[in-house]
């Protein structure tokens, strides 16, 4: 059986949902498509879970972390609009995914017969073309699509159904447009939740004043902030389903996130999966931390998004 | 009845409680009026080698989340002002970012450099205090901090680093000393570069085992790591936190409301025994309006810890 995209019915069901179930049916739908079928194989092929390479060609490790995945196709179907979400947060070292790995992505998709493959993002351009991502993106073809933050009409409200402390997000209306979502994020330090990954990552398509209301607003005196903070992200990603998952792994800072500067750890690696859960529960050991301390990790694994028992994630890892 | 208090735990919180007589001193003078942060960016000209490949990013308030979304907390919970920031190129065409915040005072500005710099880097002589680490120089003075990254590790970057920041140092006026809560830890047995000064929960989150102080909800703390081998095996390493209230009936409050805590246990010296988030014991005792905490020391396969028994 395959898995046809009909953006037009799947928008039709989604009216008829509510925004909410929309943004969820319609990416969870196409991912789960993608998924059903590739767990189907995987009886047969034994692909992994979780795959991470290691070599210094970063570009060559995404692709090779994508191959053993089963392979672009399984995630992106000919002639679909892909949306990329990379974090190009500041040009500090160990801040940014690498333009490598971004560059790699975009060839993928489109050998793959995207459509069309959009960059999203409300950070300004400068910060585009500061670390590179701009002309990786529009090298490769990509269109880098700056939404305007301050724009309140470039966001749509999206009720988050499941939210514990996330009751409604504000998603920005392009990523509407678009039938998959990658997710390109860099596992690195962060203040208060002391890790960032796929989970996280997500928070770059709502808008930046929906954000804001992530925190408390005694957060300044709370404890209990960081934990409403990591509730919220996990709640988002109730509403938002990656099709596939590339995290830029090679060279990262472990202090002084999410901005940097920061001592650098330098991994060489590029982890790549569908399950949140399990490669945020991966990519936090690389420095050291246990996943059990990432609130947000256990949070979405409570919302039933992923995988964080590692005995139970297959994964495949490789040197280049 | 109480648990017997360890000699250890004891002697950690009371020499805490000791030092913190120092805080009673007179508060500093008030620092000179701030210029702005944008001010102090060396404009052309100014560090032979490099000039400004920019133009001048400026952001005051909550603001800050567009310079710096997700690590503006950090900023504000200590009490932020303005940043500015510029671009520098240099020799080879090497290029170095300049941040300079501008705090709301001296000690805010002096807890961000403190928890920002981390363990990393060697001391430079450049402001009050800056650390150089492989590819970034942070520096403070007065109620300024300032970060200047490399985006490339060579020796013509690590001098540039150095040369602008000594160019934003000396234009600050003021020199105002560290917080009297920071420089009363005790020195003895203090390990480098450990000094953390703290007002919030999203700094106390971002040290070794400041989890442990967050339920104080103190408004002012200072902390440092004492003890451990270093190297690979630092196995009895115990933090210290001195934590101050407005006043001792606040600390009291404090006090009484963590002894209600479930894992907590009064002992026979009148300090409060407990274990960590992070399973580390703990012990806590009162004096007026501070609070000295003795968190860790457990060793690998032993009991030995702050709150369990002697060194």
């Amino acid at each position: 059986m395959t898995h046809r995209f009909d953006r037009r019915s799947l928008l039709r069901r989604g009216l008829g949902w509510g925004a909410g179930a929309l943004l969820a049916g319609r990416f969870s739908q196409a991912a789960h498509a993608v998924a059903a079928g590739a767990v189907e194989r995987l009886t047969h092929s034994a692909r992994p879970d979780l795959a991470v390479v290691t070599g210094d060609d970063y570009a060559a490790a995404a692709v090779e972390a994508v191959r053993l995945l089963g392979g672009m196709a399984q995630f992106v179907p000919k002639g679909a609009r892909v949306a990329i979400l990379p974090n190009a947060q500041r040009n500090n070292p160990g801040v940014y995914t690498s333009p490598a790995v971004v560059r790699a992505v975009v060839r993928m998709c489109r050998a793959a017969g995207a459509r069309e493959v959009n960059c999203l993002t409300w950070l300004p351009e400068k910060n585009w073309l500061d670390t590179g991502l701009a002309a990786a993106v529009r090298e490769e073809g990509a269109k880098l699509v700056l939404v305007d933050m301050k724009d309140p009409a470039r966001f749509r409200r999206v009720p988050v159904p499941r939210g514990e402390a996330l009751k409604e997000a504000a998603i920005m209306d392009a990523f509407f447009d678009h039938d998959v979502l990658i997710n390109l994020p860099i596992t690195k330090d962060h203040a208060g939740n002391k890790f960032t990954g796929t989970l996280k990552n997500l928070m770059g398509l709502n808008s930046p004043s929906n954000n804001r209301t992530f925190h408390r607003a005694d957060w300044q005196t709370n404890p209990d902030s960081i934990a409403h903070l990591e509730q919220c992200i996990a709640d988002l990603n109730t509403v938002i389903t990656p099709a596939l998952c590339l995290v830029d792994a090679t060279e990262f800072i472990i202090t002084n996130g999410p901005f940097g500067p920061g001592e650098l750890l330098k991994r060489r690696q590029v982890v790549a999966g569908t399950d949140r859960v399990a490669i945020d529960s991966y990519c936090c050991t690389l420095w050291g931390l246990k996943p059990g301390d990432i609130v947000a990790i256990q949070r979405a694994a409570a919302h039933g998004l992923g995988e964080k028992d590692p005995g139970r994630v297959r994964r495949m890892e490789k040197f280049l | 009845m109480g648990r017997p208090a360890s000699g250890a735990a004891v002697a950690w919180t009371t020499a805490l409680l000791l030092a913190a007589a120092a805080c009673s001193a007179p508060p500093p003078p008030a620092p000179p009026p701030a210029v702005g942060a944008a001010r102090l960016l060396p404009g052309a000209g100014t560090v032979p080698g490099w000039e400004p490949a920019d133009e001048v990013q400026r952001f005051t308030g909550d603001d800050l989340f567009l310079f710096i979304d997700g690590g503006a907390d950090l900023f504000l919970e200590y009490g932020f002002r303005e940043v500015a920031a510029r671009a520098y190129r240099g020799p080879g065409g090497a290029a170095i970012n300049a941040e300079i915040y501008e705090m709301a005072d001296p000690g805010a500005a002096f807890g961000v450099y403190s928890v920002r710099c981390g363990d990393a880097g060697d001391d430079a002589a450049v402001g009050s205090a800056a650390r150089l680490a492989d590819y970034y120089l942070t520096v403070w003075q007065d109620r300024y901090v300032a970060t200047f990254t490399g985006l490339s590790e060579t020796p013509a970057v690590r001098d540039g680093l150095v040369a602008i920041g000594r160019a934003v140092a000396g234009g600050i006026a003021g020199r105002a000393p560290a917080p009297a809560l920071a420089t009363a830890l005790p020195a003895a047995g203090q390990r480098p570069h450990s000094v953390r000064y703290i007002r919030g929960p999203v700094a106390a989150a971002n040290i070794p085992l400041g989890e442990a102080v967050l339920p104080w909800q103190a408004p002012e703390a200072a902390a440092a790591r004492y003890g451990g081998t270093g190297g690979h095996a630092p196995a009895t390493e115990v933090m210290l936190y001195l934590l101050a209230y407005p006043d001792a009936a606040a600390a009291g409050h404090a006090f009484r409301r963590m002894t209600a805590g479930s894992e907590a246990a009064v002992d026979a010296a009148g300090g409060l025994t407990f274990m960590s988030p992070q399973k580390q014991p703990g012990r806590a005792e009162r004096r007026g309006r501070h609070v000295a905490v003795a968190v860790g020391g457990r060793r690998r396969g032993s009991a030995g810890a702050v709150g369990e028994s002697e060194c």
